[in-house]
């Protein structure tokens, strides 16, 4: 008989609310580092949501899940790791606090690969290293790059638009690319090739370039890389569009998640509630002075993007789900907005909020766990037998 | 097979500096560091409990790897204060209390982390661009015409370490003897890039301190009495050295890896000897005088090359090895199937006997000159002496920072209320604009600044550990103190020289202790009276990066947030 546990919104809501536990203290513009020690001695600080959670080793499957979600947000935004982890806790405590199931939001969920710009290299043939071939070559004038990996090598490809050689005897004109230089660069301790392409028309025009980060050590440095692929990211997916779509909700609905969307603010201004209340007013007071139809702008406050309502009062705006954007007509006024603590992607917000609503309905449509019992692998560290005590035992003060 | 088991959680710690058993070890370590600071500093003896080598110390470098704590917020604090010392070895435990010092002001300044952080960062850089001015109060320059400010910081560094145990003209002798030591090691007429030579240290237990000596060349032990009389017989000067890193002790596993084929009937040892013997007949047919060896040699070839007259040194090491390269210049033979090149011999100008109490060694002379010398270290016990080691090696190290920083700073926790001073008197100044760059109100600026300056303080304050007071004078900054037994109506004449020996109290002078509040100035610089040399001094560069190492380390300290541990 598999042994089967009940779920109940409390036990999900303590699994998300330690999670949120560790992330809480690195948030914001104020927030500090975590540190990790390994069992090896190895050290590792980190402020950067996606790291410290893949580094967290769990056990509880809802925690293991949620962190999945987050992960996958963060690959496709490059951001918002912790404030995804901030909401979808306090979206679940005002639903455990209201005592009453969320109805089934569906939102259309854009998700798309991003590109990257990324480094090239020359392309040889997979010979053996060999004396002969590279004498034979250097007698060529020809510079032969061996152990190319297969990304590299398809990445090649598709920039230089040739095909590359599987039969050494045949070499056929569509199998060589153009290029304008090629040199030897030496960075640390790898050799690389630089190369640049030919421009050609049938080619698609993008221009690849290469980063190169240093850093003082292996840890640092990969952090470094991360958070600039991130950045990238991020940038890019700000320049996607939005889709809009209107849903009915129920104004208790709406209330919840406006309640739930304000402890990211709150958490930030954590050490002086009265900047809180002060920001939170001017905000409101512009929203009702610039009334619909409302248009784009590229710049907001920082992190509340979507406030619709507030304890009391309810915007007298719409019922049904809508973004809202506020306008820029007259610069003079939002300029009280733009502090100096930065700016975040519009298009990033948006998306995290449908993937924290996507995730907190998934979780709240779960109502039983099977623990399965399997072999145990020598190789697996994590024991297939999955319990409750996990969830107690993973913070201790 | 190893166990399996099951993976225990990890013990996570929020805040860390909020919690009980993190602030009670760091007090601790604060208070054992603090006991160790300065020259009446208290000496710790580490050993380990189940038995074996007892140390007993206050340097640090000796002092902080013997030290662990369960805690890795505690071990990453420490970590950082051994890379400064292991990179410059002076001013660890200033770097150490200082850092300590901050997190507990941060702490008890009850601010934000974040702003903490800030206000630090811009202050070490405030004292960093000071101490780098041409006319900063603190700075000495160093002039190496005269080498009086050189052995001053040799025999500061000397008289900080109490467990030495040496009287003032024991360690006035040794902070000679190591200023030129390293002196000796400067090369002066080579041509093209120049090396820094070494200084191998000989120590000799059981004798007075003043027996130190240091001898230009290298001075070898040697065990062999038989070339005693020889050595009176060579007059041809250069002598001619021959120098093997290979073993030529005859045994078969040292001629190679791999099978050997053996004949049967054949004599393996009685081979290999004739293979050494051809070795001696080819050096004594070179002429070679003086035959060297990193390990062991066969005493049969031992005997032959002694009955032609060839002084025989074997059993070398390999410290060794390197600094009689250098010196004569000879390259190690490594292989002893193949005859000996020509450009493989070197030459010594002379040898000489020297003897120390039990200890006879052979002395080489440099053929010219030469880099390398010995130092020979003599104490009356084994713990003096190994921390009179340590303490002339640090004394080279500080001496060889000096070259690429011709500069000291004032000792005696001068420098600190120094700082500390200028520091308080230009924030005052500068309040506003700061603030605002740093976006804190300039409340909390100003009590940030406080914390930074009381942490300066109390490094200054930590040099005294008989209970007395420290004071500052108001006009220069300097620190002094005051025993506890002096009563309050003699201040003027007890209080003699301040803390670095430059400024002579006199009644004129206001003075205050140092952790009452007093209004800020700004310290007048000293009319600089060359008669008037400062009797303490610090390296430049060591106490300059302590300073940034123990700002950085307590601002990661803040910004740890939570901590997450394997257990397993």
């Amino acid at each position: 008989m598999v042994p089967v546990e009940h779920l109940h919104l409390k036990h999900v809501l303590q699994t998300v609310c330690v999670l949120e536990s560790v992330i809480l203290r690195s948030f914001g513009p104020d927030g500090g580092q975590v540190l990790f020690i390994r069992d090896t001695g190895q050290a590792m600080l980190s402020r950067s949501g996606a790291r410290i959670l893949t580094a967290l080793r769990l056990e509880h499957p809802i925690a293991r899940m949620v962190v999945e979600c987050v992960l996958k947000h963060s690959i496709i935004t490059g951001d918002g790791s912790k404030t995804f982890i901030l909401l979808l806790a306090s979206l679940l405590r005002m639903i455990h606090a209201t005592a009453c199931k969320e109805s089934n939001v569906s939102q259309t969920y854009n998700s798309r690969d991003a590109a990257e710009a990324a480094t090239a290299r020359r392309l040889a043939d997979e010979l053996l290293q060999s004396a002969a071939v590279l004498a034979l070559a250097a007698q060529a004038d020809m510079c032969i790059v061996e152990c190319v990996s297969e990304d590299e090598l398809s990445l090649f490809a598709q920039l230089s638009g040739a095909r590359p050689v599987s039969d050494c005897s045949m070499i056929e004109p569509d199998q060589i690319a153009t290029l304008t230089f090629c040199r030897p660069i030496l960075l640390g301790a790898h050799r690389y090739v630089h190369v640049a392409f030919h421009d050609s028309e049938e080619r698609v025009m993008v221009a690849p370039c290469s980063l190169v980060i240093c850093g003082p050590g292996e840890g640092p440095t990969d952090q470094y890389v991360c958070a600039f692929q991130d950045a990238i990211r991020m940038l890019l997916s700000t320049w996607e569009p939005m889709s809009m779509t209107a849903v009915a909700a129920s104004k208790r609905t709406l209330h919840l998640l406006a309640k739930a969307l304000l402890s990211v603010p709150r958490q930030i201004y954590f050490h002086s509630p009265r900047s809180f209340l002060q920001t939170q007013t001017r905000l409101l007071s512009f929203i009702e002075n610039h009334s619909h139809p409302l248009c784009l702008i590229h710049k907001q406050e920082h992190s509340t993007v979507l406030v619709q309502g507030q304890d009391e009062s309810v915007c007298p705006l719409e019922e049904g789900k809508q973004s809202i954007h506020c306008c820029r007509e007259d610069d003079v006024s939002s300029k009280i907005f733009i502090l100096d603590l930065g700016l975040e992607s519009v298009s990033c917000k948006y998306q995290l909020l449908l993937a924290v609503l996507q995730c907190v309905s998934s979780l709240l449509r779960m109502d039983t766990m099977l623990c399965t019992h399997s072999a145990l692998h020598t190789q697996s560290r994590r024991l297939a037998n999955i319990s409750w005590e996990g969830t107690e035992d993973e913070a201790e003060e | 097979m190893s166990r399996l088991v099951k993976k225990a959680p990890s013990l996570c710690t929020d805040l860390p500096l909020d919690n009980t058993d993190i602030c009670n070890k760091l007090l601790l370590l604060w208070q054992l560091l603090r006991s160790c600071f300065g020259s009446t500093g208290r000496l710790k003896q580490v050993h380990n409990n189940i038995g074996g080598h007892v140390v007993t110390t206050s340097t640090s470098s000796v002092l902080l790897p013997a030290i662990t704590s369960s805690q890795p917020f505690i071990n990453l604090i420490k970590t950082s204060i051994l890379n400064h010392v292991s990179r410059f070895s002076d001013c660890g435990l200033f770097a150490a209390i200082l850092c300590l010092s901050l997190i507990e002001q941060a702490k008890q300044s009850g601010l934000r982390g974040n702003v903490t952080i800030g206000v630090n960062k811009h202050l070490l850089g405030l004292c960093t661009s000071y101490l780098q001015q041409e006319d900063c109060g603190c700075k000495v320059k160093l002039d190496f015409c005269s080498s009086h400010n050189l052995i001053r910081l040799a025999h500061s560094i000397v008289s900080s370490k109490p467990a030495c145990v040496l009287t003032e003209p024991e360690a006035l002798h040794i902070s000679r003897l190591a200023v030129q030591a390293f002196l000796l090691t400067l090369p002066c007429n080579s041509p093209g890039t120049v090396k820094l030579g070494n200084i191998v240290t000989v120590c000799v237990e059981g004798h007075s301190v003043l027996n130190s000596a240091v001898f230009p060349g290298l001075l070898v032990d040697t065990p062999d009495i038989f070339c005693l009389n020889k050595i009176e017989n060579l007059h041809s000067n250069p002598l001619r050295t021959v120098l093997f890193s290979a073993s030529l002790a005859g045994d078969l596993p040292e001629l190679g890896d791999g099978i050997i084929e053996v004949h049967p009937g054949v004599d393996t040892d009685s081979q290999i000897l004739d293979q050494l013997l051809e070795l001696g007949k080819q050096v004594v047919k070179d002429e070679v005088k003086l035959f060297v060896c990193q390990k062991v040699i066969h005493p049969v070839l031992q005997q032959y090359l002694r009955t032609h007259g060839i002084i025989v040194i074997e059993r070398l090491g390999i410290t060794l090895m390197e600094p009689l390269t250098q010196l004569t210049g000879a390259q190690p033979v490594a292989t002893l199937q193949s005859t000996i090149p020509a450009k493989a011999y070197g030459k010594v100008m002379d040898v000489s006997i020297r003897q120390f109490g039990s200890k006879t060694m052979l002395h080489l002379h440099p053929p010219g000159e030469s880099a390398i010398c010995t130092m020979i270290l003599c104490h009356r016990n084994e713990t003096m002496l190994s921390e009179l080691k340590v303490v002339c090696q640090k004394i080279e190290h500080v001496l060889r920072l000096t070259l690429r920083e011709p500069a000291a700073l004032l000792g005696g926790g001068c420098t600190e209320t120094h700082l500390a001073a200028y520091i308080r008197h230009k924030s005052v100044n500068e309040v506003t604009q700061t603030a605002q760059t740093l976006r804190c109100s300039q409340t909390e600026y100003l009590l940030a600044v406080e914390g930074f300056c009381r942490s300066l303080e109390s490094v200054a304050t930590a040099l005294e550990h008989d209970g007395g007071n420290s004071l500052i004078d108001l006009t220069h900054a300097h620190h002094w103190t005051r025993p506890a037994d002096v009563m309050e109506e003699h201040t003027e004449e007890s209080l003699g020289l301040c803390g670095c020996g430059l400024v002579q109290g006199s009644p004129d002078k206001k003075w205050t202790y140092l952790n009452t509040k007093y209004p800020q100035f700004s310290p007048a610089p000293l009319t600089r009276d060359t008669t008037v040399e400062p009797s303490v001094l610090d390296s430049f560069t060591a106490k300059v990066n302590g300073l940034q190492v123990a700002v950085e380390t307590a601002n990661l300290a803040l910004d740890v947030r939570y901590v997450i541990q394997d257990m397993n």
